[in-house]
């Protein structure tokens, strides 16, 4: 019975727990290994070298510039995402489906807006990447024209170094909505009804029972969406891969961590110090979750 | 995905199809003022939501339009529509490009990798479900830790790992690796799922003499289709829009996927320009996705509000 038992959760768990093991676990086990050495390829010797590979990254120019570009991201375009997401599943929730109240799904009307706004998170990153590269040409792309159209002055978009990051911001932004949009107006639509009764009594009106009922209720599912959102624009490497001039430029302009990794490892084959460019990021993800949550548990 | 509360998520995904009267959402006014001004915030409130509708929509429908069009017309008059359909563009971008085969490459890893990561991983969620055995919470906690490791820090461990399997440039290597990727965030759901199943249905299973395979095949596999239907459908789409695992493992042209076919062909744009045939593969990549998206949307949806609003 035990026998039976045993062998069944052993057999069943090999198969799963070893490609798991194989090639997700053990790759960031040894990248972390590898961030001590200066390992530079397949024949050339692998010595461990302590810290060397993270006091390097603390002065170099680049990484510097990276994180200060990652910074940006990560901050920006969270902020902006969430709160346009917060204000479109608001007018979703308060202004379009005010004859049904609060059904989440199935509002005449509602549900279009919500599988229309899904669509760019439906879309592989490369496709989005190379989309918005030629939304963002100066010469045939749609931006140039409407520009024009408005009579406001021309750019070159991703080869002006002052706003190939902001380039790079809207298409996160363009992308990450409509995910938001849903999460945020399902919990919108949970509040229960009886915290607004009492709000109608006192006369409150629509935008004041947002800021007042709506947001706060609703304040740790948007602490998650924004948690989720850094994580997620501090990985811009494939949008800056794909999209910008260099890729990371021009001069550097968009170069984000993640980035970094790739061309110092595949690139010049720099695979020691690239696994500790990758270890500070984990470091920084693993960070901001852990404080997220610490800050979550703190109010309740 | 770490912190969605998964079990909210299956419960949801099941009670997808009720109607939810009893949530509530503003209250509004009923007096025919009220009413009015609930009128025009309707308006306003639509007239937002379509502004952002159209941004999303007007560049994927102006890369559709201009998959039809010529060079000329891409370069001259970027909001016309193509004065007449030129399928020419895809075919192009299917043979001349290679498109067809990036298109089978990426259905074949795709299927493949997605029905073995269903298969192992419900398993897998079988077991951690419905058995208790020492070493269950490390399974766990590496599952866990695993979802907020940065993929990129996995990348040169893995191209060496690859190089030593001798899997490196090769589509059995991106499915095997795909499966390990999918095994996370796949246990996850799907142990929540089982757990909802009653233990009840594999006690009498027992009874009757069934073995635990036999449990497992006959009676939860059967029960479980909904969560894997929740299940699949999200490794699809990331399966099928997966890049920067291709991007390094894969060096063969012949052997590329879409998302990574794309990628190269615009950065191919700077030597010989075809716009109609990167756009026409653009579609190409698009569309099939979209497709099981919108078949698939309730169900999409459903999983992702769950996670909010139990979060």
């Amino acid at each position: 019975m035990k026998l039976e038992k045993y062998s069944f959760v052993v057999l069943s768990l090999l198969l799963p727990m070893g490609f798991f093991l194989v090639f997700v676990m053990s790759p960031y086990l040894q990248a972390m290994y590898y961030s001590f050495t200066d390992w530079q390829g397949f024949s050339a010797e692998m010595n461990f070298i302590g810290l060397d590979n993270y006091t390097r990254l603390l002065h170099d120019e680049r990484f510097w510039q990276a994180s200060l570009n990652n910074v940006f991201l990560g901050v920006l375009s969270p902020l902006i995402t969430i709160g346009l997401a917060l204000f479109f599943a608001a007018m979703l929730n308060f202004g379009a489906s005010s004859r049904r109240l609060g059904r989440i799904e199935g509002a005449r009307g509602t549900q279009i807006y919500r599988v229309i706004y899904f669509f760019p998170q439906v879309l592989s990153i490369a496709i989005t990447a190379v989309l918005w590269q030629s939304v963002f040409n100066p010469v045939n792309g749609i931006l140039t024209s409407v520009v024009r159209f408005l009579g406001l002055p021309e750019r070159v978009w991703l080869n002006d170094p002052s706003i190939a990051l902001w380039c790079v911001l809207v298409v996160g932004v363009w992308g990450g909505v409509g995910f938001y949009m849903i999460i945020l107006s399902a919990a919108m639509a949970g509040v229960p009804r009886e915290h607004y009764e009492a709000a109608l009594i006192d006369g409150a009106s629509k935008w004041s029972q947002f800021w007042h009922i709506t947001v706060p209720s609703i304040r740790e599912t948007i602490l998650l969406c924004l948690i989720y959102s850094v994580i997620g624009s501090l990985d811009s490497f494939a949008l800056v891969q794909i999209m910008t001039v260099g890729p990371g430029g021009p001069d550097g302009a968009t170069t984000v961590m993640g980035y970094l990794l790739y061309e110092e490892a595949f690139m010049k084959s720099n695979y020691g110090y690239a696994s500790a460019i990758g270890v500070f990021l984990a470091l920084l993800s693993i960070v901001i979750a852990l404080g997220a949550r610490f800050l979550a548990r703190e109010k309740n | 995905m770490t912190t969605i509360d998964v079990e909210a998520a299956v419960e949801s995904t099941r009670a997808a199809r009720r109607p939810r009267r009893d949530l509530g959402g503003p209250v509004g006014t009923t007096s025919p003022m009220g009413r009015a001004v609930g009128l025009i915030g309707t308006i306003i409130a639509h007239a937002f939501l379509i502004f952002w509708g159209l941004i999303v929509l007007i560049p994927m429908i102006w890369a559709v339009a201009n998959s039809f069009k010529s060079d000329i017309e891409i370069l001259g008059s970027p909001w016309a529509l193509p004065e007449t359909l030129r399928f020419d563009n895809y075919a192009r971008a299917w043979n001349t490009a290679q498109f067809g085969d990036f298109f089978l490459n990426t259905i074949v890893v795709t299927v493949v990798a997605l029905l073995a990561t269903l298969f192992l991983a419900s398993l897998a969620a079988f077991t951690m479900a419905k058995f208790r055995f020492p070493g269950r919470g490390l399974i766990f906690g590496l599952l866990v830790a695993s979802m907020t490791f940065p993929i990129v820090l996995a990348l040169v461990p893995l191209f060496f790992i690859m190089i030593s399997m001798n899997l490196l440039d090769s589509r059995l290597g991106l499915i095997m690796v795909y499966i390990g990727f999918g095994m996370p965030f796949s246990i996850f759901f799907l142990t929540a799922f089982f757990r909802s199943i009653p233990d009840e249905f594999m006690e009498a299973a027992r009874v009757d003499g069934c073995s635990y395979w036999g449990c497992f095949f006959r009676v939860m596999l059967p029960l479980a289709k909904p969560g894997l239907i929740s299940v699949g459908i999200f490794n699809f789409m990331s399966m099928w829009n997966q890049y920067i695992l291709p991007l390094v493992l894969i060096s063969d042209k012949s052997k590329y996927v879409l998302g990574l076919g794309v990628a190269k062909l615009s950065v191919d744009q700077g030597y010989r320009s075809d716009w109609g045939g990167l756009f026409a593969g653009m579609v190409i990549a698009m569309v099939p996705v979209l497709i099981v998206y919108c078949l698939f949307q309730r169900q999409v949806q459903s999983g992702l509000m769950a996670g909010g609003v139990k979060a």
